[in-house]
């Protein structure tokens, strides 16, 4: 009986992520022709709209010239960058000050947030258009607020101070608020930057790792991104944009309070709190995801760092859903509270718990022989080969939609980590989102991460 | 429904097919780019020769899967050239005898094929049977391909594409940055007689979105022409964003009636009104309104306040060591600090230049 539980979760699982992806696919084909012939030059940049792009940054004293580098160099015709030093206990500020030569300004303006104590506020003499605010330390959420208190522009950019920005991918990532006239927020893709080659800020080639992590999780990213967002985001039921790289509108931000303070995922939770109160105040809104404007970030090469970030992550996840409740069932909710926040309830939330549970029960079955052959091959056809067929046909999209892989031998290996990652990768990370449930449930307290960084820069 | 083992050997099979499949689409595309260089080496020095009024004779052979390839081509190099080389290229196309495909495509093709086929009619100017297919994909509910059908419109005539364009507006089915886009890339003074005409039947009619549209898009002209009439409309307008919109076309045409006209706006309880009606009056301002501007900086919104300090710091007749001194001696603090934050700006961007 339970097995049969087991595997029928699993088929239900791995379906609802196939039919994601043939709805990611769909929405990709439509928009890959306009895209492309977008890019004929057209004069109409001035009227796109100016944005401010937020990086908040904490004890990122090694990384933050170079991250800092590619966001400088941005082509967009009007953008300003904001560096937050949330409290830093390394030499970021020494850092920042001795490299972009900051001058040390007055505090513009009234701040509509609250944040910790905003301590200066600089400008440097070398690009006028980047400015810093030293703050004391508040968490990323504060730090972003700090940001968009300062912003001075309409739309505000969150990025990770170790995200690096492909040129093009801010004018890509703000179309949709120039086509669209309800447009709250829009999110762009994260790629996995290990074993690709940057030079001066930018990625000059794309490679991958050889390290087996870095692979599993670039496998793992492409399909999160490319069918996960991209599935969910043409029924305006995108319940996460990411806070490496997310534009949103800067007065909408103001109206509903920012980020959330003392939140591990305050990205999510801010993109669930965004779909609830427009539901609530019967606004119009849409929230979009576009595969194109790509963002690189290093993927973490150690165990105990990636153990971390998931656990992180699906204490945010939790949080997220829990603080925003009232969007489940929702009369107004639409897809986003009908469909997607149950999906993301059973398959992501408590998930883990069913996942272990299964795998756990199957191999004791086996063991202990209260489980048969057949039942044991169904499972493996619901939870293994169906789960490869997910991140095969992940692949095939970004092959077909994108082709970044320029070598096929990288293709090559793409596929064996993407069969291998079945076999130990996934049932490793159901276990660690299985430890981030029982550490929300017993309300355990998390900082920023601490990521052991390689680099790639050359 | 098949033993688990059956079920397992189909997962098998399919996760096989989708690898199968990825390697032949690699291997595809990589055929597609081989021969997409070797077009393009051809024809980019072809089309180059035509723009340069030279003809070329024998022309390659154009397949029928490479028109796709030559239109897109073709469209490239029209955006990069100016004068009598466009229309040498159009010539190419009446060679190569490509404009009922052109046409077909524009009617039948797919999204892709429209939108390439809409810049090609665009260029072309004088494609009179596309028109009224132009008009309906305006009209065809896609934002993009509406914004191409506009731009090929606009290009062929201007006046006439003008009733098409407020109405695709005022529904929403094309972005207004694209359209303001399309008005500074094709600015015509023709436009600027029937704009007004269309704004004064905006106005009579109380539509203000639509009136916000038309005068957005002439300010993008700039042709001092339109000065009476936005005079007019702020004389009798109470809506606070028609008044900043016509005090923004007056200041940045340098209209010398903001001097007068600008002043009732001084004291209107929207702080945008106020920040607009001092921008306008900095444009124009004399000694005689410095005071105006320094009262400015006592505003309670700061936007107002920098607003009134950006033009007294352009305005000659004010020496800067009097706003410096300010900065230091102003019974105000707000205003002490604004200066403040001002001057450091300014450092900043001095030491930029």
């Amino acid at each position: 009986m339970l097995e049969t539980f087991f595997t029928a979760y699993f088929v239900l699982l791995n379906t609802s992520y196939l039919v994601l992806n043939l709805m990611g696919a769909v929405s990709i084909s439509r928009r890959q022709p306009t895209h492309e012939l977008s890019r004929l030059p057209m004069d109409y940049g001035r009227f796109e709209p100016a944005v401010s792009v937020l990086v908040p940054a904490y004890n990122e004293e090694q990384t933050i010239v170079s991250a800092l580098q590619s966001v400088l160099q941005l082509e967009y015709h009007c953008y300003e960058v904001l560096v937050i030093n949330d409290g830093s206990r390394d030499q970021t500020m020494q850092v920042l000050m001795a490299h972009f030569e900051l001058q040390p300004m007055p505090l513009p303006g009234v701040e509509r947030l609250p944040t910790a104590e905003v301590k200066g506020f600089y400008r440097s003499r070398r690009y006028p258009f980047l400015r810093v605010i030293d703050k004391a330390n508040g968490g990323k959420a504060d730090a972003l607020n700090a940001g968009a208190n300062l912003a001075q522009y309409p739309l505000v950019c969150c990025l990770d101070a170790d995200s690096i920005l492909q040129r093009d991918s801010l004018r890509d990532v703000v179309q949709p608020f120039i086509d669209g006239v309800d447009v709250v927020c829009s999110g762009g893709t994260v790629r996995v930057a290990n074993g690709s080659t940057i030079r001066d800020g930018f990625l000059e080639t794309v490679g991958i790792s050889r390290h087996p992590l870095a692979l599993f999780q670039t496998v793992e990213y492409l399909r999160a991104f490319l069918f996960g967002r991209e599935g969910w985001s043409p029924f305006n039921a995108l319940l996460i944009v990411s806070g490496a790289f997310g534009v949103f509108d800067r007065e909408v931000l103001l109206e509903v309070g920012g980020y959330r303070r003392q939140t591990i995922g305050e990205d999510m939770e801010l993109t669930v709190r965004l779909h609830r109160l427009m539901r609530e105040q019967k606004r119009p809104y849409r929230i979009q995801f576009l595969a194109e404007p790509v963002c690189w970030t290093e993927a973490p090469e150690d165990l105990s760092t990636l153990r971390n970030q998931r656990i992180r992550w699906q204490r945010g996840l939790l949080e997220s859903l829990w603080l925003n409740r009232k969007l489940l069932g929702s009369p107004r909710g639409g897809m986003a509270g009908n469909v997607a926040f149950p999906f993301f309830l059973i398959f992501e939330a408590i998930g883990p718990l069913i996942e272990v549970a299964a795998y756990g029960f199957m191999v004791l079955g086996v063991l202990l022989g209260f489980v048969d052959t057949d039942s044991l091959l169904l499972f493996t056809v619901a939870a293994i080969g169906m789960g490869m067929t997910m991140s095969i046909s992940a692949l095939l999209m970004e092959e077909v939609c994108f082709h970044m892989y320029p070598r096929t031998r990288q293709v090559i290996v793409l596929i064996g980590f993407a069969l291998l990652e079945n076999l130990g990768y996934r049932q490793l990370n159901s276990w660690w989102r299985l430890l981030g449930l029982y550490q929300w449930l017993t309300g355990q307290q998390q900082q920023w991460g601490v990521m052991k960084r390689k680099g790639n820069e050359r | 429904m098949g033993t688990p083992l059956q079920w397992l050997l189909w997962v098998i099979v399919l996760d096989l097919a989708l690898i199968l499949c990825l390697l032949m689409w690699r291997l595809v595309l990589r055929t597609q780019r081989h021969r997409k260089k070797a077009f393009i080496q051809q024809w980019r020095s072809v089309l180059m020769a035509y723009a340069m009024g030279q003809a070329v004779i024998p022309l390659p052979v154009l397949a029928s899967r490479d028109l796709g390839l030559f239109f897109m081509l073709w469209n490239d190099t029209q955006q990069q050239l100016v004068g009598s080389a466009s229309p040498r290229l159009n010539q190419l196309m009446q060679e190569l005898d490509l404009v009922p495909e052109v046409l077909r495509r524009l009617r039948q093709g797919n999204l892709r094929e429209r939108m390439v086929a809409c810049q090609t009619v665009g260029h072309l100017e004088t494609l009179t049977e596309a028109w009224p297919i132009l008009v309906q994909l305006v009209f065809e509910g896609h934002a993009r391909l509406a914004f191409f059908s506009l731009q090929a419109l606009i290009q062929m005539s201007p006046e006439a594409a003008l009733p098409v364009l407020l109405d695709v507006l005022s529904k929403g089915g094309a972005a207004p940055a694209r359209i303001l886009g399309l008005f500074r890339r094709y600015p015509s003074a023709a436009l600027v007689e029937p704009l007004l005409g269309y704004l004064q039947e905006a106005l009579y009619a109380h539509d203000l979105k639509r009136s916000l549209q038309i005068i957005a898009l002439l300010e993008v002209l700039p042709f001092p022409s339109i000065l009476p009439t936005m005079r007019q409309i702020l004389v009798e307008a109470t809506e606070p964003d028609l008044i900043v919109s016509c005090l923004r076309v007056m200041a940045d045409l340098h209209d010398p009636w903001c001097l007068g006209l600008s002043l009732p706006y001084l004291n209107h309880p929207d702080w945008r009104v106020r920040q607009h009606a001092i921008s306008a009056l900095g444009k124009v301002a004399q000694v005689a309104q410095i005071p105006v501007l320094l009262k400015g900086l006592e505003d309670d919104s700061p936007w107002v306040a920098q607003a009134a300090l950006e033009s007294l710091w352009e305005m000659p007749g004010l020496r800067r060591e009097k706003l410096r001194q300010l900065s230091q001696d102003h019974e105000n603090p707000q205003v002490r600090a604004r200066l403040q934050q001002f001057f450091a700006e300014q450092q900043v961007f001095a030491l930029h230049a």
